[in-house]
């Protein structure tokens, strides 16, 4: 603890006090998108989103190196393919129902494949394909800061402006189109959110444990409350533990941060799940 | 001026894939009026609704609600569909639910204080003023259908209508949702989807409209075991005698 506490105030030492800044702020997105995804039971739809971003990572490195354009990030390239893929998913879900898990299917082992292939054909040097798998939060650089935060506050302000749209939206579509709600626009543009979400994610735990960060504080927060901004509030602070916690426990085990993230997330939903049990039987013993 | 018509078909068909769910459809149900739409599972009762909220296009003819195309008084009208088909695990209150009713009022994405004391009016008239905060999850079935139909009635409509709302309810609780539903008749037109044939004479004393891909109209009180036989088939009708037989003390046929 105290070890870490003074790498975190260690002038030296910007990549720790990066990382425990990302973290922080990205807490916010993963725990208010998070919240919507648990609610409107929409998780393999975010793991689709996480999964297909490699997609966009993979094509933006090649012609980043291929055609020299030092603009193309992965960043930008996973925040593409992640909103291509949300909106695919999302119109195709929209108009035809009964096929909305076959292009989920396709989306996640598609987007895999092409960013695959990409990063096969892309210029050396050799590209860490571990690192954006698994992600790597000590990497985490100044600028990345910068556009967590830009990404976060976008999320933050549309999820807080549109919050009782979205939330009818989700709790029943129908009946919000039947208020003159564009439904279709707001799903939309929920699952753009995710996209973002899920951009922020890979940087912090990789793809493959980026659904857990979304889905696990804000499953656990939805066992102690039944309100969805409540749910929300308790996520981001649930986030912020497991990133904050993570970060130090791997940095003091000398462990990878990513999976010690994704376990204390873990750990902390499966503590939860006796709490509905426990409240229910002290109710009946007043 | 009483005689306008809330809702009006002219021969109006709607197919889907296969072949029509309803044909040559006409009828019309002046202000005032409140009817019951009975009739076989499949039969298109369900379409008949979604035809009036807008929700689909006739495949030919004209629907028409207080004079207009569907989509275009959508505010004037209040829908309730059935309660099992919400997560009852929703992070929600009923009186979040409610205000949903008000979505149309939102100033800058907010509720205002009129649209919250609206909800909490309507929560009160279907009696569960003191629920308001209860979460959605902790609701039994009657009352989650009581929370569909204040949200509906929180949108302060002309023409309310139900998909069979008494699904899946207990009998005292029906009791409680038809002194409500017989209080809004008074003041409102309501179009209700049902197979419980009880349940009629509450919210008509007029006429029912049975949906079987075509639509006819019989008089309440022509309503005899015949006619009943002829629009349902034996698997409900069983059901309803039952229903009846426990309502006059014989539990004899009760699973319990």
């Amino acid at each position: 603890m105290t070890e870490f506490l003074t790498a975190l105030f260690d002038p030296d030492a910007n990549f720790i006090r990066y990382a425990f800044l990302a973290g922080v702020i990205a807490s916010f997105t993963f725990g208010i998108v998070g919240s919507y995804v648990v609610a409107r039971r929409i998780s393999y739809i975010a793991a689709s989103i996480a999964h297909s971003v490699l997609g966009g990572i993979g094509a933006a490195l090649y012609f980043q190196r291929t055609y020299d354009l030092p603009w193309l990030t992965p960043t930008v390239g996973a925040l593409a393919a992640a909103l291509l893929s949300a909106l695919i998913i999302g119109i195709v879900s929209l108009r035809a129902k009964e096929r909305e898990d076959t292009i989920i299917g396709a989306i996640w082992a598609g987007g895999m494949a092409v960013g695959l292939l990409f990063i096969h054909y892309t210029p050396p040097p050799a590209i860490n394909l571990e690192s954006y798998i698994f992600g790597n939060i000590l990497f985490t650089s100044q600028s990345d800061i910068v556009i967590t935060a830009i990404l976060g506050v976008v999320v933050v302000v549309i999820s807080l402006l549109f919050y009782n749209k979205l939330l009818a939206v989700c709790f029943d579509e129908e009946f919000a189109r039947l208020r003159g709600v564009n439904a279709s626009f707001y799903y939309l543009l929920l699952l753009c959110l995710i996209g973002i979400c899920v951009v922020l994610l890979v940087q912090l735990t990789g793809i493959i444990l980026a659904i857990a960060l979304i889905v696990l504080p804000a499953a656990t927060a939805s066992r102690l409350t039944h309100r969805l901004w409540k749910v929300m509030v308790i996520a981001v602070v649930l986030s912020m533990i497991c990133t904050t916690g993570g970060l130090m426990l791997s940095y003091t085990s000398e462990t990878p941060t990513g999976p010690v993230v994704v376990l204390i997330a873990a750990v902390l939903y499966v503590i939860s799940l006796p709490m509905v049990w426990l409240k229910k039987v002290t109710r009946k013993n007043h | 001026m009483s005689q306008e018509p809330v809702i009006q078909f002219e021969n109006v068909s709607r197919n889907f894939g296969m072949g029509p769910v309803l044909e040559n459809v006409s009828f019309e149900v002046t202000r005032g009026q409140s009817t019951c739409l009975i009739g076989p599972n499949g039969g298109g009762k369900t379409t008949l609704l979604r035809l009036m909220l807008g929700l689909i296009r006739p495949s030919s003819g004209k629907v028409r609600i207080f004079g207009k195309r569907p989509s275009r008084v959508r505010t004037r009208v209040a829908y309730v569909p059935q309660h099992i088909s919400f997560d009852p695990l929703f992070p929600v209150n009923a009186l979040d639910i409610v205000l949903m009713g008000r979505l149309d009022h939102l100033k800058f994405g907010r509720y205002c204080k009129d649209c919250k004391n609206t909800a909490r009016e309507a929560l009160d008239e279907v009696g569960l003023s003191d629920s308001a905060k209860r979460p959605f999850a902790d609701l039994s079935g009657g009352q989650r259908q009581r929370v569909l139909i204040a949200r509906a009635l929180a949108c302060k409509p002309e023409l309310l209508l139900l998909d069979e709302p008494t699904a899946n309810i207990d009998l005292s609780v029906e009791a409680k949702l038809l002194e409500t539903l017989e209080k809004l008749r008074q003041r409102m037109s309501i179009v209700m989807v049902s197979h419980d044939l009880d349940l009629i004479s509450h919210i008509t004393d007029d006429y029912v409209l049975c949906v079987h891909q075509h639509v006819h109209r019989h008089a309440v009180a022509d309503l005899t075991g015949d006619v009943i036989r002829e629009i349902y088939s034996s698997e409900r009708r069983v059901e309803h005698e039952k229903k009846t037989l426990h309502q006059q003390g014989d539990h004899s046929h009760c699973d319990h």
